[in-house]
């Protein structure tokens, strides 16, 4: 029950009910769609950089149909990466990919994460984590260009 | 001249005597030179004589110590045979000791177990004071309760004190169902801490497995663990005489006319990946496959793989908004270049049964060969290849409570041996040179290299639990518990089944989704409540799509199931709409 309190928590439930910044954008810069052949889910996550997608990344967005787990993390992101150069959203994205997957407890300070930290609890979960991941692998795929990302092919 | 000779000086006449003396016994030393020498030369021809006397006379004497040696050496090994006799005596008369001793223990212990058995019957009896077991309350399931009446109230009709008041209660692996109790795994709990116990429902992914099931593999790898067909030896006949009698099991259970029908293979998705393979071999480009828009990928992957070799078109029947096949639209499928048609018995996603029969005639008609995927199909009723009259049957060992690994694919025997060979190797071959090969007719033509044996050995003791349980048993549980969750869940707000709306068209899984939740949010709930349910596409996305769903969560229930573990199915469900409402 613990548990699963930790993967449902108030924070992962209001973004899933209320997403930050779902819809497409227009204009938008750079875009690609995720994948989940496990569950079949879709994602697509639009960037808008109008520098260009190695510069400024002013806003982040999604579509998709996914379960809670899959749109709050999609939702976090959004919020998560927007107003920031490039290499700072590559670090937050490598940070993000680190904490739902590694086996280590989350470093140091869960506050500086933000909402980030509430996906932590994704971990007692494994079949869930690539629920979670799928959007920052999206994301990933979008801003090298790639067009598209699966959580099959990593 | 004799005249002449009176004359001459007498002297002459002795000297010329003595000249012919002197050289008569100059001849007579010549000879006695010559004499001597054969002498000297008889004497050396000795001497070498003795000499070669002298030299095998030495040989014989190293011959004879050699043999003096061996002598010695074969007295040194009786004497070591002796010893090893008498230490073998020894240890004969030793486990004789020991064999003793066990019967003693043996005796000693069936002396214990009467001393047990008549202590219990004690204890039944003490003093008319009943202990009694009331049936309701094992019911529970899990634990023995023990009650006892109050003292002085003998009568039957006394009332019963409590387990509490009585001889307390007993953790006791019973059930009131039979069926349960012969599945050891359903008695187990899942996840953290003490857990919760087992709701299994996801049957249509795998079965469980009974104890008789478990056991025939363990025996065969315990008691009868060999190679088939190649060793002389008692283990390999043993085992081979297990492999097939397995073959022929099956192939009674399922009706097919012959063993050599039964192919054993891997599972359904290897059954159909041979044909696909092999028969394939026989499709020209331009070819066309009719299948079904409810496939499994098992039964559309290996088409598309095969057509995509041979340059064939596969066609597809189209699904209605019930989930069943629209007949008009598959029998518009066929053309003069259908070659085959493959479909599902059952559809694993939605549970619909498919009008086999109907769907047989119309391919039969455009003259098709006909597969069909009985994955799910002979997990929910009997088998009868001969009545469902196809060209290829094929099923999974998993799904039917058998172990994983092992399947059938059952086919026409002409039509078999007419096939070539799927994979090549040992123990399908006739004969075998360096640039070329002959193959033995099925089923040994596609069973290449050493076979899953103890799967084989398992299924076909997962067919003799069938038979025993009964089909008419399995299928009126099944029934009972998808008409009594099918209720249940229309109960629930905001969730919707797919598939057929009667259950009557369909077996015992229940694909639906819910408003408030996705699918594998619904399944992880469950799982912190013990019910195991699949979510997701169920390896069936083209349906998925068709429904215009990522997926759905599915419960799927096998005969063993129980009302309760509907109830905590519907119970977590509460508990998702709590979450997420």
């Amino acid at each position: 029950m613990d548990d699963l309190d930790d993967l449902y928590q108030e924070i992962i439930l209001s973004h899933n009910k209320r997403p930050r910044n779902e819809g497409p954008l227009d204009p938008c810069d750079c875009q690609a769609e995720g994948y989940n052949p496990l569950c079949g889910d879709k994602i697509r996550v639009y960037v808008r950089a109008p520098g260009g997608c190695d510069g400024l990344i002013e806003a982040v967005s999604f579509t998709g149909e996914g379960c809670a787990i899959s749109r709050a993390s999609a939702s976090i992101m959004t919020d998560a990466v927007k107003n920031r150069p490039r290499a700072e959203v590559d670090a937050r994205i490598a940070e993000a990919l680190h904490l739902l997957t590694s086996r280590d407890e989350p470093a140091g300070d869960l506050m500086t994460l933000g909402d980030l930290a509430a996906l932590a609890g994704v971990r007692k979960f494994p079949p869930r984590v690539k629920c979670a991941t799928l959007a920052w692998h999206t994301l990933e795929s979008a801003l090298k260009g790639e067009g598209s990302a699966s959580t099959e092919r990593e | 001249m004799a005249g002449q000779s009176a004359s001459v000086d007498p002297r002459i006449g002795v000297e010329s005597a003595l000249f012919g003396i002197e050289s008569q016994l100059f001849g007579i030393e010549r000879r006695l030179i010559g004499l001597e020498r054969r002498l000297i030369g008889m004497e050396s021809r000795l001497f070498g004589m003795e000499s070669r006397l002298i030299g095998m006379e030495s040989g014989l004497f190293g011959m004879e110590s050699r043999l003096i040696g061996m002598e010695s050496r074969l007295i040194g090994m009786e004497s070591g045979l002796i010893g090893m006799e008498r230490r073998l005596i020894g240890m004969e008369s030793g486990l004789i000791g020991m064999e003793s001793g066990l019967s003693d223990m043996e005796s000693g212990l069936f002396g214990m177990e009467s001393g047990l058995f008549g202590m219990e019957r004690r204890l039944i009896a003490v003093d008319g004071r009943l202990i009694e077991v009331p049936w309701q309350w094992l019911r529970g399931g899990g634990r023995l309760m023990l009650a006892t009446r109050a003292p002085g109230q003998i009568a039957p009709e006394a009332p019963l004190r409590s387990p509490e008041d009585g001889l307390g209660s007993y953790p006791f692996p019973v059930s009131d169902d039979p069926i349960r109790a012969d599945f050891p795994i359903l008695s187990r709990t899942v996840g953290a801490g003490a857990g919760k116990p087992l709701a299994y429902l996801d049957n249509a992914a795998t079965a469980q497995k009974p104890r008789s099931v478990i056991d025939a593999v363990t025996r065969f790898y315990e008691h009868e663990n060999a190679n088939i067909h190649r060793g002389v030896h008692y283990l390999s006949m043993h085992a081979t005489d297990a492999y097939d009698g397995a073959r022929e099991r099956i192939a009674r259970a399922i009706g097919a006319a012959h063993p050599a029908e039964v192919i054993f293979v891997r599972g359904t998705t290897e059954a159909i990946n041979l044909v696909a393979s092999s028969l394939g071999q026989r499709f020209e480009a331009g070819d066309e496959i009719v299948l079904t828009g409810m496939e499994h990928h098992a039964n559309l992957v290996p088409w598309q793989l095969l057509a995509e070799r041979r340059g064939l078109t596969l066609r597809f029947a189209a699904v209605t908004d019930s989930g069943e096949i629209d007949l008009d639209d598959f029998r518009s499928q066929f053309t003069a270049r259908t070659r085959l048609a493959a479909f599902t018995q059952v559809s694993n996603a939605l549970g619909t049964i498919n009008p086999v029969a109907e769907m047989m005639a119309i391919a039969r008609e455009r003259g098709a060969y006909v597969l069909i995927d009985g994955a799910q199909g002979a997990a929910h009723g009997p088998v009868d290849v001969g009545a469902l009259g196809a060209d290829f049957y094929a099923f999974s060992g998993h799904k039917v409570v058998g172990p994983d690994g092992i399947g059938v694919l059952w086919g026409r025997r002409a039509l078999l041996d007419s096939m070539p060979p799927y994979q090549g190797g040992g123990d399908m071959i006739e004969r075998v040179t360096l640039t070329g090969s002959t193959f033995r007719s099925s089923p040994e033509r596609f069973e290449a290299g050493t076979p899953n044996i103890s799967g084989a050995i398992g299924l076909g003791a997962a067919f003799d639990y069938l038979a025993r349980i009964g089909w008419e048993t399995i299928e009126a549980r099944e029934r009972d518990l998808l008409d009594y969750a099918t209720a249940r869940l229309t109960e629930i707000e905001g969730l919707r089944i797919l598939g057929p709306a009667s259950t009557a068209a369909k077996v015992s899984v229940i694909s639906f989704v819910m408003d408030s939740a996705h699918p594998h949010d619904i399944g992880t709930i469950l799982d912190t409540e013990g019910v195991a349910i699949r979510a997701g596409h169920h390896c069936a996305q083209p349906l998925m799509e068709r429904f215009r769903i990522a997926g759905t969560a599915r419960a799927s229930i096998a005969f063993y199931n129980n009302r309760d573990d509907i109830d905590r199915l519907i119970a977590g469900l509460h508990k998702v709409k709590r979450f997420f409402g």
